[in-house]
């Protein structure tokens, strides 16, 4: 504003006074192109000395001007017209002249005209000059009527404003010219402007500008009518109130008060002194959790770690964009943290944090800043985390394949997730599996829902296996069992809670009236504190042992699935008998679930192994080929090459549906074992011959140590593979069997190192190299079974060498082993002599396939062959204790009953999966379950009442087994009963032979 | 990669999952077997926060600590929340479901 009145050295043509009129500031919105005569008046110095105050300089401006109007009222006006109408501006404020003329030529102002009083006019005149003088102060008036102006007045002012202006710019020199062609050509009556011309030494003079601060220039000016109460001009102001009231008060009672009306202007005031807009304060907290700052801190140590670890800094590896990015960030934030130390402190997150927010921000711009202030802390949190890594990688890979794949830990969740909603899916079946009985409370109000889910899948399970068992063809009598199944049938899917514990009394209820003894009844509820009478019937020790309140447990926790297994048509009677009369309590297995997946399925379950740490992992080897599983036949080798590879799956009961991990291996799998004391460390014997140990913890499919054709490798098939368990302090070896004759000790001390513990030796079937304490009664069943079955090799051997099939070791003596063979010998082996045999026990006719040692009676053990039989032996007797013979198909696989010294599981190739417990029968399995597809092992396991086996479908299917492990017996009665029954039984044989 | 998405079709294919989510961390869902977004927003804008809040209380009591899971049992659903930092995955399950 009012630049012309600064003093400037520059030769530029003084500008249009428009410019200096808004300077006067009376007209701000004015054009240039006229200009009305009264700030005219004022720019001759006005504004130099206006500094207190515009308001009464307009006021003595605007009378001024009036007394001139009354000179040239009729001379003529300035227009502008623009397209035909009349534009000319109106001023802003308007000191209307109207009212000063109304004044002095007696023309009528509305308050002259609507006074009726006896005021005179010059009085109401002076009045409305006061008004007006008061209105001019609020400002708020607007222009009346342009033609109350006076524009001679103002073109007498603009032509001497103009002179002055030639005059000051002669004084510069040649400017006039351009001085005279700024005149706006308004103004019609002056000379038309001499064309600009610069010459080329107007472009070359030096200009010099100096810039002032110029004046206050107060273009409007109202003081306000309130005085604050704190000020010294409050007293004063506040007397003048009393005062004037007073005066009010005192009025009415003098005698010219008159009561009339009036109508003044209303004189708009100013109420306040000092008008701002309210100020608008805003606080952010920001929380710093502990867990925040040692997330930070942790962070920062990393990346300070980071930093020394790598000098280079972040300048490489993309393929680390975090660490490096992280770094980076630090190294800015520590390097100079005055850089950020504003951006920080207003948002005031913590300190480390913030400078890795700050370089998003400024890098990738993946996290934005006002997001991280406004969320507080918990945007703040993936910030700081030192895995919030994807802001890099989202900025890097933008394309828009699946945003899934950049989200770290989604497979890790979606895991968790799978397994959570397993155990949801299978929690009754779990619940069975872990001999948990569910609390009735639970049942009644939060599983009564999903009984019918659970027992529903339970029991379509239940349903399948139902058809595959030949079930529910009672031949003897036993009503009371019928109560059970026709109860439980039935309402399979949604069994309700009444009718099963109604199930679960009847059977209390027919406990008490089968056992008639009172003996019995009084044992019933004992503990094993109780000694057993072994003198009683078998049929009495079960159902004392069964007594117990644990077993009722397992009746009452029956699922839906519950299948009468035990019956069978064609069982003994009295077996059946004595079935019938355990009632509730007698043994039968349910069906929990299958451990299968697409991956798996089809493939050929060739061996299983727990975890020795973790007994819920459950390791299977799959061969997907079409070999005897367990069972070498010569001619299955020859196509061995060519099979496809073999796999290793980790089941657990987190997830039932999809293994916790696999991995492939170069041929199928036929022997795996876990390690005790390194339970990360397989091993895992081939078909091709390798053994190879793999560390699991690292999760890779290569094995950690591995045979080849220099270190002792098989040339056939391992069968088994073994760790020997010689307490903590020794080392573990390893110990495989293969068809190639050789039994080898493996060491994973430096390497893998082997030495053969034996290499065994074809034997005789008859003749002097067969075992020494040969009875008469053995080699009378020698040569019948002989007869029977295989031509004789008595001469000459083809092979000097048998093959191997399994072994098992002794825990009473840590040397002593048994190997079984191809040929049906089982040979007691020492490691300790690596050329003769202990003993031999033959009797097996065909291939042994298994063979293990009781875990009770550890000279005892057991061994299942391809010719239909089980049998079950004794160190120092070369024959037989007992034969078990079930059915007319090889016998792949025998365990005993880790809870039960008298019972046993076995499958057979065509997929019967029997327990067996000989103190109830030797002729048939107490239960067994049909299933379609070749069984090929079975395993009890370790700690619950479960058993598993596999086949060739692939699946791995898990049994509850009910009323069956005696676990609260003591070793002595396990053994007691053991003996009891095996001599017993023994004396039978003998009595029937 | 497409093991994620096999786990996923695994997930989905179980017995009773009515739905399943995966929500990142500004609360876009990135995944949703919903038919119908009401829903999808609706798990989408509640769920994270109340992950959140189960993770500051977990990891108040204990810095060491974090949040790996969280199953909300209602009458009807059961709600599993896997939270991490990147992302929430939420399966809604009615156990009562047959099949």
């Amino acid at each position: 504003m009012s630049d012309q009145k600064t003093p400037t050295k520059a030769g530029l043509p003084p500008r249009p006074t428009a410019a200096g009129q808004q300077g006067a500031g009376y007209r701000p919105r004015q054009s240039s192109q006229w200009a009305p005569g009264a700030p005219r008046a004022s720019t001759t110095g006005q504004p130099r000395l206006s500094m207190s105050g515009a308001t009464r300089g307009s006021f003595r401006k605007s009378t001024r001007q009036s007394s001139r109007s009354q000179g040239g009222a009729e001379t003529e006006r300035l227009q502008v017209v623009v397209d035909g109408v009349d534009r000319t501006p109106k001023p802003l404020l308007s000191l209307n002249p109207t009212v000063l003329k109304g004044v002095q030529n007696d023309t009528t102002t509305p308050n002259s005209e609507s006074s009726e009083f006896f005021m005179d006019r010059m009085s109401t005149a002076a009045f409305t000059k006061a008004g007006w003088y008061s209105n001019a102060d609020s400002g708020t008036h607007t222009p009346k009527s342009e033609t109350d102006y006076d524009y001679e007045t103002e073109k007498k002012d603009r032509e001497r404003k103009a002179a002055e202006d030639a005059a000051m710019a002669a004084s510069y020199g040649d400017e006039g010219g351009g001085n005279e062609s700024a005149r706006g050509p308004a103004r019609e009556d002056e000379p038309p402007p001499a064309p600009v011309l610069l010459s080329e030494r107007d472009l070359e003079r030096s200009v010099y500008l100096t810039l002032h601060e110029t004046e206050t220039i107060f273009i409007w000016q109202a003081a306000g009518v309130t005085v604050a109460m704190d000020t010294e001009e409050a007293k004063a102001v506040e007397e003048a109130n009393r005062r004037y009231a007073n005066l009010l008060h005192t009025k009415q009672a003098t005698d010219k008060y008159v009561d009339a009306e009036a109508q003044t202007l209303v004189a708009l005031t100013k109420s306040r002194d000092v008008q701002s807009a309210v100020l608008v304060t805003r606080s952010a907290a920001v929380q710093a959790t502990a867990w925040d700052i040692s997330d930070t801190f942790r962070a920062l140590d990393e990346a300070a770690a980071d930093a020394e670890d790598d000098p280079r800094g972040g300048t490489v590896s993309s393929s680390l964009p975090p660490i490096s990015q992280m770094a980076g960030g630090v190294a800015k934030y520590t390097g100079g943290p005055k850089q950020s130390g504003g951006d920080a402190s207003a948002r005031g997150t913590t300190a480390g944090g913030m400078g890795r927010t700050s370089m998003f921000t400024g890098g990738t711009s993946f996290m934005s800043g006002p997001g991280n202030q406004a969320s507080g802390h918990m945007s703040g949190l993936s910030s700081n985390l030192p895995n919030g890594v994807p802001v890099e990688q989202t900025a890097a890979a933008p394309e828009p394949a699946d945003p899934l794949h950049v989200l770290t830990g989604l497979p890790e969740a979606l895991m968790l997730m799978d397994n959570a909603i397993n155990q949801n899916n299978y929690l009754q079946q779990l619940l069975l599996y872990r001999d948990i009985q569910p609390l009735p409370g639970i049942r009644s109000s939060v599983a009564n829902a999903m009984r019918g889910a659970v027992s529903g899948g339970g029991g379509g399970g239940g349903l399948g296996d139902d058809a595959d068992s030949d079930v529910l063809s009672h031949t003897g009598g036993a009503p009371g069992r019928d109560t059970r199944p026709l109860s439980a049938a039935p309402s399979d899917g949604g069994r309700s809670h009444h009718s099963e514990s109604a199930a679960t009394r009847s059977g209390l209820h027919m406990q008490p009236r089968l056992s008639n003894p009172p003996g019995q009844l009084s044992r019933q509820p004992s503990e094993r504190s109780i000694p057993y009478s072994r003198g009683m019937s078998i049929r009495d020790g079960h159902g004392g042992g069964d007594g117990r309140p644990a077993r009722h447990s397992h009746g009452g926790g029956g699922g839906g699935g519950y299948a009468a297994s035990v019956a069978e048509s064609n069982w003994p009677e009295e077996l059946l008998q004595e079935l019938a009369d355990l009632g509730d309590d007698a043994p039968r297995m349910e069906h929990l679930w299958d451990w299968v997946c697409p991956m798996t399925a089809g493939k050929n379950v060739a061996c299983m192994g727990w975890n020795k740490i973790n007994p819920d992992l459950l390791a299977v080897g799959y061969g997907s080929y079409s070999f005897p599983s367990g069972n070498a036949q010569s001619g299955a080798e020859g196509t061995a090459s060519s099979e496809p590879k073999g796999l290793v799956a980790f089941w657990s009961l987190k997830n039932l549906q999809h293994p916790l991990w696999s991995f492939e291996v170069k041929a199928a799998v036929t022997a795996l074992d876990f390690s005790t004391y390194s339970p990360n460390l397989l091993a895992i014997g081939l078909y091709d011959g390798t053994v190879a140990i793999y560390d699991i913890k690292s999760r890779q499919g290569t094995p950690s140590m591995e045979s080849d054709v220099h270190s002792g490798k098989h040339s056939d098939p391992v069968w088994k593979v073994k760790w020997l368990d010689h307490g903590p302090e020794r080392d573990e070896p390893l110990v495989s069997i293969s068809t190639d004759g050789r039994v080898t000790q493996w060491s994973i001390a430096k390497g893998l190192e082997f030495s053969d513990l034996m290499k065994l030796k074809r034997m005789a079937r008859r003749g002097a190299g067969g075992p020494p304490s040969t009875s008469a009664a053995a080699a009378k069943e020698n040569g019948a079974k002989a007869a029977a079955a295989v031509p004789e090799q008595q001469d000459a051997f083809i092979s000097r060498l048998t093959s191997g099939m399994a072994f098992d070791f002794s825990s009473r003596d840590e040397r002593i082993y048994v190997a079984a063979t191809e040929d049906g010998w089982l040979h007691k082996c020492s490691t300790s002599y690596s050329e003769q045999y202990l003993e031999s026990y033959r009797g097996h006719m065909g291939p042994v396939y298994q063979v293990q040692f009781s875990p009770f009676k550890r000279d005892m053990f057991i061994s299942a062959s391809g010719d239909w039989t089980i049998r079950m032996w004794q160190e120092g007797r070369d024959m037989p204790l007992l034969t078990f013979q079930a059915s007319t198909t090889e016998v792949n696989d025998v365990q005993w009953c880790p809870t039960n010294s008298t019972v046993f599981g076995s499958v057979t190739a065509n997929g019967r999966l029997e327990i067996w417990d000989f103190s109830l029968s030797t002729v048939k399995p107490v239960m067994h379950q049909k299933t379609t597809m070749k069984l090929s092992c079975l395993l009890f396991a370790p700690s619950y009442p479960v058993v598993v086996c596999g086949g060739e479908d692939g699946a791995v299917k898990a049994y509850r087994i009910f009323n069956v492990s005696h676990e609260y017996d003591t070793l002595q009665e396990q053994l007691e009963r053991l003996d009891e029954c095996i001599r017993a039984n023994v004396m039978k044989s003998q009595a029937a032979a | 990669m497409s093991d994620i998405e096999s786990t996923l079709t695994r997930i989905q294919g179980h017995k009773g999952v009515i739905g399943v989510i995966v929500v990142n961390n500004q609360g876009v869902p990135l995944r949703s077997t919903f038919e119908h977004d009401a829903m999808t927003k609706q798990y989408a804008d509640l769920i994270p926060s109340l992950a959140d809040l189960a993770r500051n209380l977990v990891r108040d009591l204990d810095p060491q600590n974090d949040l790996e899971f969280l199953r909300i049992r209602s009458h009807k659903h059961e709600i599993m929340v896997a939270a991490k930092d990147d992302f929430v995955l939420l399966v809604i399950q009615d156990p009562a479901a047959s099949a």
